[in-house]
């Protein structure tokens, strides 16, 4: 062989093992970091009484927001599952951005709703509002419903915002299920700050599937019986007890999942509210958020918490796991691309200089990598220049460690949440994660590189998101 | 070569021979997880199985200390002794723990007197003691609430030490644990606290003193106002709101000119329930110089304490820029008199953007 050609394949090769060391170790310090985080906040709360709250008049006034588009099937329950949350000072702002069925019919007959003449503040510009509805039954006096044109979810939760008559908001996906006890838990922070000022806090999201679910609330948690959920269920323990968790510990949480989190609504307003040119609004707002803080030198906190508190249905056929991992890449590379003068920006320190740099190359970079990586052994296999000891030990390695960091992730879940807690359950998570990487890992690849040609291609649609709906038990 | 000198194919013998001690390793790693978890989750569920069972056994115990009472030589019964010999296993003490504090929390009088003895009986204050010495911090934590939800007043000063520890968590349950066990004169660690006090432990301590019976004399109240902890300072306003503590008014209104803007905030919000007649006048004299987010508040706050001669300050402050703050202005001057609504929305300025909507909105509201 040339010699130039041998310097090729090994400056190759040099590189793909420095990024997979890279990744390993950027690994190995989440799963460590993540042990002390985690265990502060149970040792912390495990002996909080939470009813304190619930029942307290100082309590701060929290508006929830819940933009809704097309939930006519479940939208009345829904509603009246987010209004007997436990929490004294609530006010429930459910936005109908311009549904075409007749999401808001119901609800007006099921609330006994009116029309109401309202100003409109719009600190954060929106498409019309429509209609301002409130109830004429005292018992609903603290839920408010919107009727808008349609201008997609950002656009929704930037009317919530304009409304909410709070200081702190709680922005929801409608169809979501929430613990009951999930604002007073996610509140808490920022009833806690001191020298630095609480700007977001967000939850741990778990997979419904399979759950017994009665009258929007969860009664019975039970690990998912299809496929596609139960790997999910596994990605969102690693993603969640792990990843936010260890990002929490170094305050460099870039995302606060768009299905449950809050927000200071004075910092939301300041910075512009929600971005509606992406698809990635929930992690685009954290990182405008920050990025506000950073540049007035205000020292801040975006929070999370480890408890299970939003139940939410997981895609269940690899049609829509695709779309939505498309939709996940492309808010990712929208989001690094707006804010792409925090790379390696010291003048925004930790989020500058870590937490962004992290999402580029372990995040966006990853899929991109490991395709490359992928074709790279087709190709180098089909002429005879696979050092095949080498490759098998290397990817036994790669193997090894990520079933090792899956298993870790389960018996974070046992030692803490315990919500699977049979051995059989813990068994069929562990084999979950055994095939996760030949079934699940390579489609989720390819439509994360798929998302990427889309972004080349200029393709911002968010992509249509059918649910099958929970295992409802109806009231007896 | 770039990476290994021997060549390529040696490099990559030495490279395998580490991956493959890697790979033995995270395998072993993983094998003693699997193990450790699976072992872990039986254990677990085994222990649960036989916690039923002890459960039974103390809820019988609690409900004949709430019905018949306990004294101290209440130990010849069976199930005393049965509970008293599961005592020293840490976890059926912790299940025993979490049933007696729970039925403690919810119940007073001679029943709870009843629980205290017989967490007396079973020594289970032993324990609690023991854990106020530990060296770690939630466990030390957590033995401070137990003996305070127990009424363990004799042990006050073995918790006092900690009314201003560096752990936020030990000093919390230390502060509420001494208003627990000795009441108002308990907050007199105010007068040495130099940590903020948060909100969240502001609402535990405010709930402990409605528990009291009628507090009379709020003595040291004035001299938390000139406290250099802010968050001392925003906490005697907020005794004085919910106490309506009219002696305080002064103070309060001297929180006004406070270097810190949460107390500024505080003394407004506090002046909505402790007012004079002078009240309204300090505020509008404040107002120009305040920020747009005390400015509302201040309009808020003139809501309830203004009369009709504020109308025209309110009037006045109706071409500002801001929306929210105009919102304010309008509600501030319906609720103090309608007929200088009705004024307004006669006048010709009251048909421009966005006046029409917002007293349309106003009066929906009041209706």
């Amino acid at each position: 062989m040339i010699n130039w050609q041998i310097l090729f394949i090994d400056f190759f090769t040099f590189i793909f093992l420095l990024y997979a060391f890279l990744l390993l170790t950027g690994y190995t310090f989440i799963g460590i970091f993540s042990i002390e985080e985690t265990r502060k906040y149970v040792h912390k709360n495990g002996f909080t009484d939470y009813r304190l709250l619930a029942s307290s008049i100082e309590v701060p006034t929290i508006s929830i927001l819940a933009p809704a588009y097309n939930e006519g099937a479940n939208i009345v329950e829904n509603v009246r599952s987010l209004l007997s949350m436990h929490y004294h000072n609530l006010e429930l702002i459910v936005i109908n951005d311009g549904s075409k069925d007749d999401s808001l019919q119901r609800l007006i007959a099921a609330y006994d709703l009116y029309k109401v003449v309202f100003f409109y503040n719009e600190q954060i510009a929106t498409k019309k509002i429509r209609g301002v509805y409130k109830s004429h039954n005292k018992i609903y006096r603290k839920l408010i419903i919107i009727d808008k044109e349609n201008g997609g979810k950002a656009d929704a939760l930037n009317v919530g915002v304009n409304i909410a008559r709070s200081d702190y908001i709680v922005c929801i996906d409608v169809d979501c299920v929430l613990e009951q006890d999930a604002i007073l838990k996610l509140v808490k922070p920022f009833m806690e700050q001191t020298d630095k000022r609480i700007i977001a806090t967000g939850g741990v999201i778990r997979i419904a599937n399979s759950c017994e679910i009665e009258g929007g609330r969860l009664i019975r948690v039970r690990l998912p019986k299809q496929f596609l959920p139960r790997i999910q269920t596994l990605e969102y323990i690693r993603a969640f007890l792990l990843g936010r968790m260890a990002w929490s510990r170094l305050n460099g949480l870039l995302l606060i999942s768009g299905a449950f989190g809050a927000f200071d609504k004075e910092i939301v307003i300041n910075s512009g509210g929600y971005n509606h040119n992406t698809v990635g609004e929930d992690m685009e707002l954290v990182v405008r958020m920050r990025r506000y803080m950073e540049e007035r030198n205000e020292p801040y906190k975006v929070s999370f918490i480890p408890d299970p508190l939003c139940w939410t249905e997981a895609p269940a056929s690899f049609k829509i796991l695709g779309r939505q991992r498309n939709r996940w890449t492309r808010g990712t590379i929208e989001t690094l691309r707006m804010h792409k003068v925090m790379f390696f920006n010291r003048k925004y320190g930790l989020l500058g200089m870590l937490s962004y740099p992290y999402w580029f190359f372990f995040e966006f970079l990853a899929p991109i990598v490991e395709f490359i990586g992928f074709f790279s052994f087709l190709l180098f296999s089909l002429i005879g220049m696979v050092n095949w000891p080498f490759f098998i030990s290397l990817y036994g390695l790669v193997f090894s460690f990520g079933l090792l960091y899956s298993v870790f992730a389960v018996l974070m879940e046992v030692m803490t949440y315990n919500q699977y807690n049979s051995n059989k359950d813990i068994l069929k998570l562990l084999f979950a994660a055994l095939l996760e990487p030949f079934l699940f890992h390579p489609f989720v690849v390819w439509s994360a590189i798929r998302g990427d040609i889309d972004i080349l291609r200029k393709k911002n649609s968010w992509g249509e998101m059918t649910r099958q709906g929970f295992n409802t038990t109806k009231k007896t | 070569m770039l990476m290994f000198p021997k060549g390529l194919i040696a490099g990559f013998t030495v490279l395998s021979d580490f991956l493959y001690g890697a790979i033995s390793l995270f395998s072993i790693m993983m094998v003693v997880l699997i193990i450790f978890m699976l072992v872990y989750t039986k254990v677990k569920n085994k222990q649960n199985a036989k916690n039923i069972k002890a459960t039974k056994l103390v809820d019988t115990l609690i409900e004949k200390a709430i019905f018949f009472g306990e004294d101290e030589e209440n130990h010849t019964d069976e199930l005393f002794y049965k509970c008293l010999k599961l005592i020293p296993d840490i976890h059926y003490r912790k299940l025993f723990k979490v049933a007696i504090l729970s039925a403690k929390k919810n119940i007073s009088g001679i029943s709870s007197e009843g629980l205290k003895q017989m967490y007396l009986n079973l020594d289970l204050v032993k324990y609690a003691l023991q854990m106020v010495e530990d060296r770690h911090w939630h466990i030390k934590a957590e033995g401070i609430q137990e003996l305070a939800i127990m009424g363990m007043q004799e042990h006050i000063d073995k918790i006092l030490p900690y009314a201003d520890d560096d752990n936020d968590v030990v000093r919390i349950e230390a502060q509420t644990a001494i208003v627990q066990l000795q009441g108002y004169k308990g907050l007199l660690f105010l007068d040495i606290v130099t940590y903020p006090i948060t909100d969240w432990q502001q609402i535990k301590l405010l709930r402990e003193l409605t528990y009291l019976p009628e507090i009379n004399n709020f003595s040291g109240i004035e001299n938390w106002f000139g406290s250099p902890n802010y968050s001392v300072v925003v906490f005697a306003m907020r005794i004085a709101r919910n106490y309506h503590l009219f002696h305080l008014h002064d103070h309060i209104l001297a929180c006004l000119y406070h270097e810190n803007p949460k107390v500024r905030i505080e003394a407004i919000h506090s002046l909505r329930e402790v007012y004079t007649e002078d009240t309204a006048d300090v505020l509008k004299n404040i107002f120009a110089q305040e920020t747009l987010k005390h400015q509302i508040a201040i309009i808020k706050t003139l809501q309830t304490v203004g009369t009709e001669e504020d109308i025209d300050f309110l009037r006045y402050h109706l071409t500002c820029e801001n929306n929210e703050l105009k919102l304010a202005l309008l509600r501030a001057i319906a609720s103090i008199s309608k007929n200088a609504l009705q004024a307004l929305e006669l006048s010709a300025g009251s048909i421009e953007y966005p006046f029409a909507e917002m007293i349309e909105q106003i009066k929906g509201e009041n209706v």
